[in-house]
């Protein structure tokens, strides 16, 4: 998350420059978690969507000598798994071309919270139940802007929707969030 | 409450608020402080990193699946042994999982923990190390009110507190295992005795060969420490080489710029006075519950303080809440206080505090992120 753009340029400087395998494992390790959860949510395996990661990576090696010349590495590793995953979504069933705003998702298996035991204040049962209850739609375009830690505009690109629509949706999901947690902490008081 | 607050609370999260807009969601939220524990709920949510799944594999495990596939796709790859690194993940600010996590590693390693500051600014730093630092650098950072976890290239595990940097150079883990820190960190050190582990700062170098410790180090703090709990770690002085320390488990070294130590007298064993620094080595304050101690109690998302200055109090609460604390009258930094602090707010924080001390001596006021603590009227 924290982890300095410079960092990601540089490794994407050393994989296109110098072959840098290490580097190129390093970029595997910051990014295929995430890009899988993100994919699974699309193509709803957790098998197809680790082999099409795979795929967007062994891409990234085979063009790596002209991979200096990508702008945004993470954005283009997103839009490659997306693209990856419609086009496999297409291949299954011919008869539908699929768009990435009219895909059903899947967000229970790879974007729920953990599993909290009594360890968790009343106020974050709260706020963690009422993530869940977002619709998936929105559940997505936050999770994508808080645990992926893309720009509001990038979910916009990468979903095909236009930048108020995200807008929209995360103070949406943040407002309900929000008065989740202020019932309780009401609740709270007058208990 | 209007509803653009979520929309500047959105832009706020996902770092993308102008200065304007910032001002804009602190006058909103002033203007609505019903809010405030509701919206401190969302940001800690916020900058906790999601949990692995039970389905997730490790890195590792994906790393050679993926070889397989590269394989498969006709690449040659010359070191199929090679191993991931950096993978970093931020820390659970719930305190489950670093306890859990914590309790096990001690069973392996020692624990220590120790504060540094300023390195950057102050450290007359050897030709060498300078290099290192320059070229082919690495560095995470923090903002203020979050904290990482990451894995270095050698194994080793750092959580690094609320506005701190780390910084070390390519090789780390194969040519050596130098790291500088500014600010705050936890260190979970792999063993390997071959390369020591050596930790710089502006006042004090700590070298081990595989243990766990933690480093409290603000540049604008004027002590540093290094607090060890179990295991022993060597400690040298940044303006004199030939002072070394050998912490002992639940001591603490502490270096001051000036020379001047708050609570000299408490320390059981040694003090010196090298040229510039004071170093002095004191027990660690008296554990809160389960083996905890203060230094570490923010590993558990605890903030945490035993007989301190309300102006040390204020250094941390301006980590923790994010925010800027001014004292009216300086009288009042001398007030002491004992206690920790979890889910509350800030103006929890402060409320809890004044109902604590005898006679109520200061009042307080936020303004945006501006607090200030005033003699009571």
């Amino acid at each position: 998350m924290h982890y300095d753009r410079l960092h990601i340029q540089e490794l994407q400087h050393a994989i296109a420059t110098s072959e840098d395998q290490q580097a190129y494992a390093e970029l595997f390790a910051r990014f295929a978690p995430q890009l899988i959860r993100f994919t699974k949510a699309i193509v709803q395996q957790q098998e197809v969507a680790e082999e099409i990661v795979s795929d967007v990576f062994i891409r990234i090696w085979e063009k790596r000598k002209s991979l200096d010349h990508v702008q945004h590495l993470k954005m283009y590793l997103y839009v490659s798994a997306r693209n990856f995953s419609l086009n496999y979504l297409r291949s299954k069933n011919r008869q539908f071309s699929l768009q990435v705003e009219q895909l059903d998702l899947d967000m229970a298996s790879f974007y729920a919270d953990p599993h909290e035991e009594a360890v968790g204040s009343e106020l974050r049962h709260e706020l963690l139940n009422a993530v869940q209850q977002l619709p998936d739609r929105c559940k997505m375009i936050f999770k994508l802007v808080k645990e992926d830690g893309l720009k509001q505009k990038e979910v916009a690109e990468l979903l095909h929707l236009s930048p108020k629509t995200v807008e929209n949706q995360l103070a949406i999901a943040l407002k309900k969030l929000a008065e989740a947690v202020q019932a309780a902490a009401l609740f709270r008081v007058k208990k | 409450m209007p509803e653009r607050i979520w929309y500047l609370l959105s832009l706020k999260l996902s770092g993308e608020a102008t200065k304007a807009e910032l001002d804009e969601f602190y006058a909103l939220l002033e203007a609505n402080p019903e809010w405030e524990t509701a919206i401190q709920q969302i940001t800690r949510y916020w900058l906790q990193s999601p949990m692995p799944t039970q389905q997730a594999q490790s890195g590792q495990d994906l790393w050679n699946k993926h070889q397989q596939r590269m394989q498969a796709a006709g690449i040659e790859w010359a070191d199929p042994e090679l191993v991931t690194t950096a993978e970093l993940e931020e820390i659970s600010l719930e305190r489950s999982t670093p306890r859990i996590w914590l309790w096990r590693s001690l069973s392996v390693a020692a624990i220590f923990l120790f504060a540094l500051a300023g390195w950057w600014i102050f450290r007359p730093a050897s030709e060498t190390k300078r290099e290192i630092a320059a070229i082919n650098q690495n560095q995470v950072s923090t903002r203020p009110a979050s904290k990482t976890k990451l894995t270095l290239p050698d194994g080793s595990k750092v959580w690094l507190n609320a506005s701190s940097k780390l910084t070390y150079g390519n090789g780390f883990g194969e040519k050596h295992r130098e790291i500088w820190l500014e600010g705050e960190g936890y260190f979970d050190v792999a063993k390997n005795k071959q390369i020591p582990f050596v930790i710089h700062t502006s006042r004090m170098d700590v070298r081990v060969t595989g243990t766990v410790f933690n480093v409290r180090a603000y540049a604008q703090e004027p002590t540093s420490e290094t607090a060890l709990i179990e295991g022993s770690v060597e400690v040298t002085l940044s303006n004199d080489k030939s002072k070394k320390f050998y912490l002992k488990p639940k001591q603490k070294l502490v270096v001051d710029e000036h020379g001047l130590v708050n609570g000299a007298k408490e320390m059981p064993s040694l003090r010196v006075t090298p040229a510039a620094f004071t170093a002095s080595l004191q027990a660690l304050a008296k554990p809160l519950e389960d083996n905890q101690v203060v230094e570490t109690a923010w590993v558990y998302n605890m903030l945490s303080f035993s007989d301190e200055s309300f102006r040390q109090v204020a250094n941390k609460f301006e980590k923790w809440y994010a925010v800027e604390i001014r004292f009216e009258d300086p009288e009042l930094e001398e007030l002491r206080f004992t206690g920790s602090f979890r889910d509350e707010t800030l103006s929890e924080a402060l409320k809890a505090m004044q109902l604590t001390t005898p006679g109520t001596p200061f009042g307080f006021v936020v303004r945006e992120r501006q607090v200030t603590i005033q003699k009571a009227r």
